[in-house]
């Protein structure tokens, strides 16, 4: 008993002494912040708050990278976008009663072809493509093999990307996109004749058309394919690319065959050349879109962005009367949203590449962080068997991955019911209100002029914009006429 | 040495390669395997991923790439393009061409995904380890679950006649559907319906099968739909020739079987994308060139059992040939389980198919614990049993 009140007490006494600490070491911390808070913030840690005012993280750690290795600073994933990016300042128009919403979802069609003039088109189940990420020099081959299970279950397609050809992808993708790159391979004749769809890759908005070359984390089996040869993915248009697509067409001449271009300034430029090819499809690839590591300076600095590219291009088509050839838009599709906007502004099918990656890593990231502080991109991508980490569990991985597609498809369904339409190549961009001034000015929406509050000088800023959005994109068009033919003779 | 080269690493080839190396010294053959996949899915396993249990499907792949390699024989992983008879190469697609002496094919039949329309393999299926996986994850969602047997695309003349590519994968999930169904309470929330273009279950087994399943699914209330043709397959419905149109939330397909292409690129197919084979499953044509498993128009039905006494057979012709021995010609009869569920499975010993009239059915414990023995073994042994068919 006694034991007991003395242990009591103590603890009672232990009690009081600690709150008196901490009473004064609360006015202690408090005193030293205030001083701190009244000094000059030239040396102390003050001075972050002042640098993350104009430095943004990603400037910082990009710094450091290029103290640490000195050499062009790199980084995964998504490219810089401007917030709020250019999709999130579009929105859906809703049904009320001209048109009324839709009935039902089930029923709404979402099934796509990717160069009806084919004679083999690619038929899709819903518009939604996996963006071309390679083996090896992007994803690690349990990563593109999910891709390749989770297109065949959904009924997309999938593409081999840069990297070399992996038989097991082709075996399980049902409809398999075959990237003719600049890299050392995939030329060959069997490969070619492989493809449900060919893809000839000459650039991608987070690299634009430089040359790249692959030494770090390379898995072995890649290794023993590149074998002597250095990894190297050429820059600028290939010499004999005008005589590239006759060329793949004799070997493999009823499937699709198009081209992957970066978003630029001058597209219309690059639309009358590549049209002039009898192609397929054309490939638009904004600048928001990422990769598993391009230089910052590229990809967070060069381009125009997927939905004006996108809309630009279909207005460009459109005043040519070209039919048939499908638009597919890569870069920033996050969701159904992004994706149906995508589709509104004039995409025939959306690339999805950050998206379907984070989905597949669902469930599993637990397992990195707090043993080797790492993100889900080292799940998914490829690296050297050097660096140890756990396996990407394809089983989960594909499940995941096609519920997301599962859920996208169900809520495109969900959008166009909202918007009253049947089918996704109804959808408009009479579907589209623009919630930004920008946003009225690039994609020139008609809905946007009636966007509340809008004063009267910046009705007329925005109208000003316009007319000299439409008179350079006339200007571009017509010095497109007047070169393109010469430079396609001349190079055919 | 003599260049053999065996095309296809699952039950077919898979076993060839095993006879090879069991009856030949090392000195005499140099044996390459080639397969797109360097592991095998074992296929009957599948059934169980489907019927309500996913990740099963990940869990019966088995190393085929370091069995051979383990054996001192080349593996590669390839996809195979052509098979030129007259150069006596395979062509690949990221390799230079394969030289042979003597081919093995073993590189089953294709899914026929585009023979009916509206088809594909997003609407359901079984045959490979990711479909499984996925009408696995599916079926916990449904209210109607379909499972749809193909036709199979038998050259007219060929003998016996079969109507459906494999119809015993569907009576199994079913089962075992009904099954796990059952154990959650859920049984009587849930249709069940096989379709078949065949007349009665079980159409290679014998009567006594056949009247033993018909018992079983009317027992476990399974509908049961027969000489089923498919006009068009939509995503929550099949229909069929005569404006039938069965609802489904979720199909399940063993798709139609309708030959091999690599055969037809080839011109090594008997018209209709078959492995024409004499009773040694040698080719017609050329000597030099076997075919094994669900590739010839001889292995009926197209189980796996087949496949490896085909195997089996051919690996034996081809050594009595070098040997000067007296090859047996293939002798079929069908050895199956079908997995009942609730731990029981229908054992099926059979000749009737081939008109001998020999048939032995029994439904028990036993015999889904034979089944279990011979699926554990095959996966330890990586298909190189110590007893094989
Ligand atoms: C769901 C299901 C359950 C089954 N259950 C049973 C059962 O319980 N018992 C039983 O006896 N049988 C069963 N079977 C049947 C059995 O699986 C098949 O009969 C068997 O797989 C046939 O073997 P195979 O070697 O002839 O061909 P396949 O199994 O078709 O193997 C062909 C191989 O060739 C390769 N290949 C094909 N084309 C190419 C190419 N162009 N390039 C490179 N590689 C290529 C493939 O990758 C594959 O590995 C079942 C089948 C299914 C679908």
């Amino acid at each position: 008993m006694r034991f007991v009140l003395i242990v009591g007490l103590c603890v009672i006494l232990a009690t009081l002494i600690a709150i008196a600490a901490a009473l004064v070491g609360t006015r202690l911390l408090a005193r030293r912040v205030e001083h701190l808070l009244g000094s000059s913030p030239r040396t102390s840690i003050l001075e972050l708050f002042y640098s993350l005012q104009a430095w943004s993280w990603r400037e910082i750690i990009l710094t450091m990278r290029r103290a640490q290795s000195g050499k062009v600073a790199e980084h995964p994933m998504d490219s810089f976008v401007l917030s709020p990016s250019l999709l999130d300042q579009l929105a859906f128009d809703p049904a009320t009663f001209h048109p009324n919403a839709h009935p039902h979802t089930h029923n709404i069609s979402l099934t796509t072809q990717i160069g009806p003039r084919a004679k083999r088109p690619l038929t899709l189940r819903l518009p939604v493509l996996i963006a071309p990420m390679g083996y090896g020099i992007g994803l690690a081959a349990d990563t593109k093999l999910a891709l390749a299970q989770i297109s065949s279950v959904i009924g997309t397609a999938a593409s081999s990307g840069e990297g070399p050809f992996l038989p097991e992808e082709r075996a399980y993708a049902q409809r398999w996109i075959l990237q003719w790159s600049k890299g050392p391979w995939n030329h060959s004749r069997a490969v070619i004749k492989l493809a449900d769809a060919i893809e000839i890759h000459l650039g991608q908005g987070a690299e634009a058309e430089i040359a790249v070359h692959k030494t770090h984390h390379l898995p072995r089996r890649l290794k023993r394919m590149a074998g002597q040869h250095q990894i190297v993915f050429h820059s600028g248009i290939p010499r004999d690319f005008f005589r590239l697509v006759p060329y793949l067409r004799r070997i493999n001449p009823d499937v699709p065959i198009g081209v992957k271009i970066p978003a630029s300034q001058h597209l219309e430029a690059d639309l009358a050349i590549l049209t002039a090819l009898s192609l397929d499809f054309i490939t638009i690839d904004g600048s928001e879109a990422g990769s598993a590591g391009s230089p910052a300076v590229i990809s967070d600095h060069f381009g125009i962005p997927t939905a004006s590219a996108v809309k630009r291009a279909r207005d460009w088509l459109i005043s040519r009367h070209i039919e048939g050839v499908s638009l597919i838009a890569s870069g920033g599709a996050k969701g159904a949203a992004d994706i149906a906007k995508l589709l509104a502004l004039g995409a025939d099918a959306v690339d999805v590449g950050s998206a379907i990656l984070f989905a597949m890593s669902h469930g599993q990231v637990e397992r990195l962080v707090p043993t080797f502080f790492q993100g889900p991109s080292a799940l998914v991508f490829a690296d050297s068997p050097k660096h140890r980490h756990p396996r990407l569990d394809i089983g989960q991985a594909v499940l995941h991955g096609t519920h997301w597609f599962e859920a996208t498809a169900q809520e495109l369904q969900v959008i166009l019911q909202a918007l009253g339409l049947g089918d996704v190549h109804n959808l408009s961009r009479q579907a589209l209100i623009a919630r930004t001034l920008e946003a009225q000015t690039l994609l020139e929406l008609p809905t946007s002029q009636h966007v509340p509050g809008e004063s009267g000088l910046s009705q007329q800023v925005s109208s000003l914009a316009t007319e000299y959005q439409r008179l350079l994109t006339s200007l571009t068009e017509q010095f497109a006429l007047l070169t393109s033919p010469r430079s396609v003779h001349r190079h055919a | 040495m003599h260049k053999v080269v065996v095309l296809g690493a699952r039950f077919g080839g898979s076993a060839t390669a095993y006879w090879l190396h069991k009856l030949f010294p090392a000195r005499e053959l140099e044996v390459t395997v080639v397969d797109q996949w360097t592991t095998m899915t074992y296929r009957p396993a599948l059934v169980t991923a489907a019927a309500g249990h996913p990740a099963l499907a990940d869990q019966w792949h088995i190393a085929m790439k370091q069995r051979c390699e383990k054996a001192g024989q080349h593996f590669v992983r390839d996809t195979i393009m052509r098979i030129d008879p007259h150069q006596q190469q395979v062509h690949l697609a990221s390799r230079a061409p394969l030289s042979y002496d003597t081919l093995f094919i073993a590189t089953g039949t294709d899914p026929g995904w585009k023979t009916i329309p509206g088809l594909g393999a997003e609407r359901g299926g079984v045959c490979e380890d990711y479909l499984a996986r996925q009408s696995g994850d599916r079926l916990h969602r449904a209210r109607s679950i379909v499972l749809a047997v193909g036709p199979l695309a038998q050259a007219p003349d060929d003998t016996p006649r079969l109507a459906g590519s494999l119809d015993a994968p569907a009576f199994e999930i079913s089962f075992l559907t009904d099954a796990w169904l059952r154990q959650q309470n859920q049984r009587q929330n849930v249709k069940l319906t096989i379709i078949t273009p065949a007349s009665v279950p079980g159409e290679a087994f014998g009567p006594k099968n056949q009247a033993l399943l018909a018992r079983f699914l009317a027992q476990r209330h399974i509908d049961l739909i027969t000489q089923a043709q498919y006009h068009h397959v939509e995503h929550d419905a099949i229909h069929l020739v005569g404006h039938l149109a069965v609802q489904a939330d979720v199909m399940i397909w063993i798709p139609p079987y309708h030959g091999s292409e690599l055969l037809r690129v080839s011109q090594l197919d008997d018209g209709y994308g078959w492995f024409p084979a004499d009773p040694f499953c040698v080719h017609e044509k050329w000597p030099n060139i076997y075919g094994v498993g669900d590739i010839s128009r001889t292995a009926l039905p197209k189980l796996g059992h087949i496949a490896m006494m085909q195997a089996r057979t051919a690996v034996h012709h081809f050594y009595a040939l070098r040997h000067h021995g007296t090859p047996k010609p293939f002798n079929p009869y069908v050895l199956h389980v079908v997995w009942m569920g609730r731990g029981q499975g229908l054992l099926t010993l059979s000749n009737w198919l081939y008109g001998k009239g020999h048939e032995w059915a029994h439904p028990g414990v036993s015999s889904a614990l034979a089944k279990s023995l011979f699926d554990y073994s095959y996966k330890l042994f990586s298909g190189w049993m110590p007893i094989m068919p």
